[in-house]
């Protein structure tokens, strides 16, 4: 090989980088480093003859007349059929075949449906066995019910605490969801306790010696047993009642009130005791009180009871979750069922112990807390909010955390809520139902996904300018690529692009708002947004008088908003010297005509644009059935404004801008 | 384990191009399929509802065609392709028929690869060529088109790019903030020097090289920066002449700590990889032929979902090299 002469031969245009790239190749190809001696062999060639394997009888050496055509040639990026992949948004897989048409197989390529492949995965499976997005009017509470239970049961298989505390929160929401989202600390209670089968025996214990002021042997006419020789102690008296009462009235007699207390408490007398102390002074009427109290075991939920009916935080909320501690539960239902007097301590002691048992790893009791102590949902970045998803831990990694299942399981409670109160929503949530739609969508289950991108769609408006902003965003890229798998538009129009579930549209028009009044608060040069937004709202105003006049209230508007489409002849709107209008305006032309040099219209606003190319859109919207501001029902009519007629160059007139109403289908479900 | 075969076809075009194919994208609502070919050609193909109508075959390259590029609809019907002619066309549609609305020669060599930058920025093209070159064409308006060229990016030749997402990592699943998130304009190369690099745009406009992950022993074939709704990981897939494909991740919102894990070791070159829209499935496909899809364990493990033998309708129990993880 004789590489430098080969270069030598070749035209004066010989390209330096190429030199140095062949010297590379070749000290490579030498050195044994480059395994793609194929191409290596390209660069070899003195002369560009073709390379035999590519069967390229069609191919042509490149020849445009430039002098180095006969010098180096680039390696072929592909020398032989391959499997070029992709994926489309409605879940296609998309797989060229690797075939070679010059030997006669036909160029073919196959669309996959992702749904089809990963039929048999369990991920895909967890999905389809719940009917989300969980929208108040669709779903049968029963099968939300009957799906907990499910859950329920699964997680008791396993016989470890973690799981059976697993199993108490789906039995929660089982009960949430009967009783439509109301929690009586009473039902609650009897959740908590109802397999408490073997209900732990809270030890009794001895008054404790010290609060007892006399030594043993002061007593020695009382006490007729003799000190238990292993223990220690002196088993109590064995008189009778009788008896012991009769010598505590004795001891009264005398006016030995202090001593007739200790014999009172020492005997278990309590009513007797308690009854006389609390007619004396408070001191010792809380001693005789804690006398009692310290019989009691530690953990006895007793002792929780009395300590928040004191006023304090139960020792339980403290240390609770230890194994010595024994079951949490019966101390959260003894608490929860005895709510009276100060809520904030009752909050704070539920709160302590949710926060005792996080501590200790048992995420799901701890979040059963949080529930009964209206703890709201916080954000994963935040460590020290406490509940993000239900019955998952945020110190986790994300992806362990944000699992399918406590997705599901937080948009259950989610729904629950909305039983009680049709129109609430956890904010902070909304951002996991994204993630749950794009699971769905790469797992072809695009109409699902779609659908939850509608029901976040709802939330997200409802919370106008205090909405997630990247949540808005993403949400609309989500949906605009799915938009087209919604099974009635494939049946209605047969995959017309151009059309946008109001929903859609309205969520475009509220991320353009909050732009706007983003650059406005930068002092923005344009004066046009301020006109686009004072139309709007006289728009919306307009819309809004005439909510009242026609019941649409169950149908959602899909907008078809024809742009230049195959089906467009004829349309000879010329602008040759705008193909794609600018991005960088924050407001982009859609008062001023004039302004960007083309007519391209974000869309049409009637107030401002009374000629020009909008003008039939605008028309349109005016006679185009009103609807509400925001969602009070879900997807209200929407008149269409021309949302994707943007950024054209022709802008061909609207003949006709159909609106087209249909009912509001949720029924096509799997 | 899935199954891709017979069953899970819901299409099949017949392209009739004369020669191999090499790329096959779906337009942003999957209602049109773009292929290019060695028979010099772009073709696009109405796909709605089963059907295969041609709509348009566009000529205008000299040499073989190695990828196509749909742009974002806000800018209209609007196609890239790069060719070993050594150029970039871009077509559009209008009224209904396509054109060519400009032409890119810029590069000394074969362009391999180009990619649309996310429409958020603009309408912005990267395209990377064996001469080394990475050129960035941004549309400024009546028909003009700017040019950046990054010179000498990869030694020998640059044989992929891809664009990272316009979103900053982790925003999702923050508390909102008041302010407009700072995109930081970035994109990956994959390249004969068996680098992957991943370049920023600096304030002055200027592009620069940010990061350099090193892994692969030979050229790099692909490179896919996967798309994100706003999750805290940004995560890069590349793929070689060496047969490996690696996951390369990045935890921080600033983006410097780059990790590789192996995704597989396969026994031949590995020609593509691909992002589902969402970023969670990863479909592979190499010199095998075979197409394997793959995705991440809640454990960080990367598994395969779905393995087929091309063309056989059967299913494959085994991938390769016992990667086998599915129960």
């Amino acid at each position: 090989e004789q590489p430098e002469d080969s270069f030598s031969e070749s035209g004066a245009q010989q390209k330096r980088a190429s030199l140095t790239g062949k010297s590379n190749l070749l000290q490579q190809q030498e050195s044994g480093l480059s395994s793609s001696s194929y191409e290596l062999s390209q660069y070899m060639a003195d002369v560009p003859e073709q390379y035999d394997p590519m069967a390229s009888a069609v191919w042509n050496p490149v020849q445009t007349g430039d002098a180095s055509g006969s010098g180096l040639k680039a390696p072929m990026k592909f020398y032989v059929p391959h499997v070029s992949v992709s994926f489309g948004p409605g879940g296609q897989l998309v797989c060229v075949s690797p075939s070679s048409p010059t030997d006669g197989q036909t160029a073919l390529v196959e669309l996959h449906s992702m749904e089809v492949i990963l039929n048999d995965s369990e991920d895909q499976e967890e999905m389809r066995n719940f009917s989300g997005p969980l929208i108040r009017e669709d779903i049968h509470k029963v099968d939300i019910m009957t799906f907990c239970q499910q859950k329920a049961a699964q997680s008791l298989k396993s016989e470890t605490p973690a799981s059976r505390d697993s199993a108490l929160l789906w039995q929660l929401l089982v009960l949430l969801c009967r009783q439509n989202g109301s929690m009586a600390g009473s039902d609650i209670a009897e959740l908590l306790v109802q397999d408490c089968k073997k209900l732990d025996k809270y030890k009794r214990q001895p008054p404790v010696a010290n609060l007892i002021n006399l030594t043993d042997e002061d007593w020695p006419a009382l006490s007729s047993g003799s000190r238990n020789l292993l223990t220690g102690e002196i088993p109590p008296s064995v008189e009778t009642p009788a008896q012991i009462v009769e010598k505590f009235t004795k001891l009264l007699y005398y006016g030995r009130k202090k001593e007739a207390l200790e014999w009172a408490m020492k005997n278990h007398l309590w009513g007797h005791a308690l009854f006389l102390a609390s007619k004396m002074d408070p001191r010792t009427y809380n001693w005789v009180m804690s006398g009692f109290t310290s019989t009691l075991a530690l953990n006895d939920p007793l002792q929780s009871l009395f300590q928040l009916m004191s006023g304090r935080i139960p020792q339980a909320a403290t240390c609770c979750g230890d194994k010595q501690w024994g079951d949490w539960r019966p101390h959260l239902a003894v608490i929860l069922s005895n709510q009276s007097g100060d809520a904030e301590l009752y909050q704070r002691a539920i709160v302590t112990m949710g926060d005792t048992l996080a501590g200790k790893g048992l995420v799901e009791a701890a979040h059963f807390c949080y529930l009964m102590a209206h703890v709201p949902f916080g954000h994963y970045m935040v460590k020290t909010d406490h509940l993000v998803l239900l019955g998952s831990s945020h110190s986790q990694e994300f992806l362990k955390f944000a699992t399918t299942e406590a997705i599901q399981r937080t948009e259950i409670f989610e729904y629950c809520q909305m039983l009680s109160r049709p129109k609430s929503f956890i904010p902070s949530f909304q951002v996991y139902k994204l993630l749950y739609a794009s699971r769905l969508a790469d797992y072809g289950l695009a109409s699902q996904a779609l659908h939850y991108c509608e029901a976040i769609g709802a939330a997200v408006l409802s919370q106008g300018e205090s909405s997630h902003p990247v949540l808005l965003v993403e949400l609309i890229k989500l949906a605009e690529k799915l938009k087209l798998s919604d099974p009635l538009v494939l049946e209605r129009r047969r995959g017309d692009r151009e059309l946008e579930p109001d929903w859609l549209v309205q969520l475009r028009r509220l991320h353009k708002e909050l732009e706007q009044k983003a650059a406005g608060d930068l002092g923005d040069p344009y004066s046009a947004c301020s006109d686009i937004s004072r139309a709007r709202r006289t728009t919306d105003s307009f819309y809004q008088d005439l909510s009242g006049h026609q019941s649409y209230s169950a149908d959602s508007w899909y907008h078809s908003v024809p742009w230049s489409t195959l089906e467009q002849t004829g349309l000879n709107q010329p602008s040759p010297h705008q193909p794609f209008p600018r991005q960088q305006d924050p407001c982009p032309a859609g008062v001023d005509a004039g302004h960007m040099g083309a007519p391209v219209p974000l869309y049409s606003v009637p107030a401002t644009q009374p000629s020009g190319t909008s003008d039939s859109s605008s028309s349109a919207a005016v006679t185009g059935a009103p609807g509400g501001e925001v969602p009070e029902e879900p997807l209200q009519t929407h008149p269409a404004l021309g949302e994707n007629t943007a950024f054209q160059e022709t802008f061909p007139d609207l003949e006709g801008l159909e609106v087209i109403s249909k009912p509001q289908v949720r029924g096509v479900r799997r | 384990m899935g199954r891709m075969c017979c069953v899970s076809v819901i299409n099949t075009v017949d392209t009739s191009h004369e020669d191999m194919i090499h790329d096959a994208q779906m337009d942003y609502y999957g209602t049109r399929l773009a292929t290019c070919s060695s028979d010099r050609s772009v073709k696009i193909f109405d796909v709605r509802n089963g059907g295969q109508i041609l709509i348009a075959d566009l000529r205008g390259h000299e040499g073989p065609v190695w990828q196509v590029a749909w742009a974002h609809p806000m800018y209209g019907n609007v196609l890239a392709s790069c060719s070993y002619d050594r150029k970039v066309i871009i077509w559009k549609e209008d009224n209904g028929t396509w054109d060519k609305t400009h032409e890119h020669s810029g590069h000394d060599s074969s362009v391999n690869s180009v990619c649309w930058a996310p429409h958020d920025y603009g309408l912005i093209l990267a395209c990377g060529s064996s001469d080394g070159a990475i050129s960035l064409l941004t549309y400024t308006g009546e028909s003009q088109w700017e040019v950046k060229k990054i010179n000498n990016a990869h030694t020998i030749g640059c044989n992929a790019v891809s664009w990272a997402p316009a979103v900053v990592p982790g925003s999702l699943i923050d508390q909102p903030s008041g302010q407009k998130p700072n995109y930081i304009k970035k994109f990956a190369s994959g390249g004969c020097d068996n680098l992957i690099k991943l370049w920023r745009e600096e304030e002055d406009g200027q592009w620069k090289e940010e990061q350099k992950l090193e892994a692969h022993s030979d050229w790099v074939r692909d490179v896919a920066w996967a798309p994100s709704i706003g999750l805290p990981t940004s995560t890069i897939a590349s793929c070689s002449q060496d047969g490996r494909v690696f996951i390369w991740t990045c935890d921080d919102s600033s983006g410097n700590m780059w990790s590789p894990k192996l995704l597989h070791k396969f026994n031949d070159v590995v020609w593509h990889v691909s992002w589902s829209i969402t970023a969670n499935i990863l479909a592979v496909s190499g010199g095998d032929n075979k197409v394997t899809l793959w995705k991440e364990s809640v454990d960080g493990q990367w598994v395969c979902i779905s393995d087929v033998n091309k063309g056989q309708g059967s299913v494959s129990t085994s991938v390769t090299e016992g990667q086998q993880n599915e129960q």
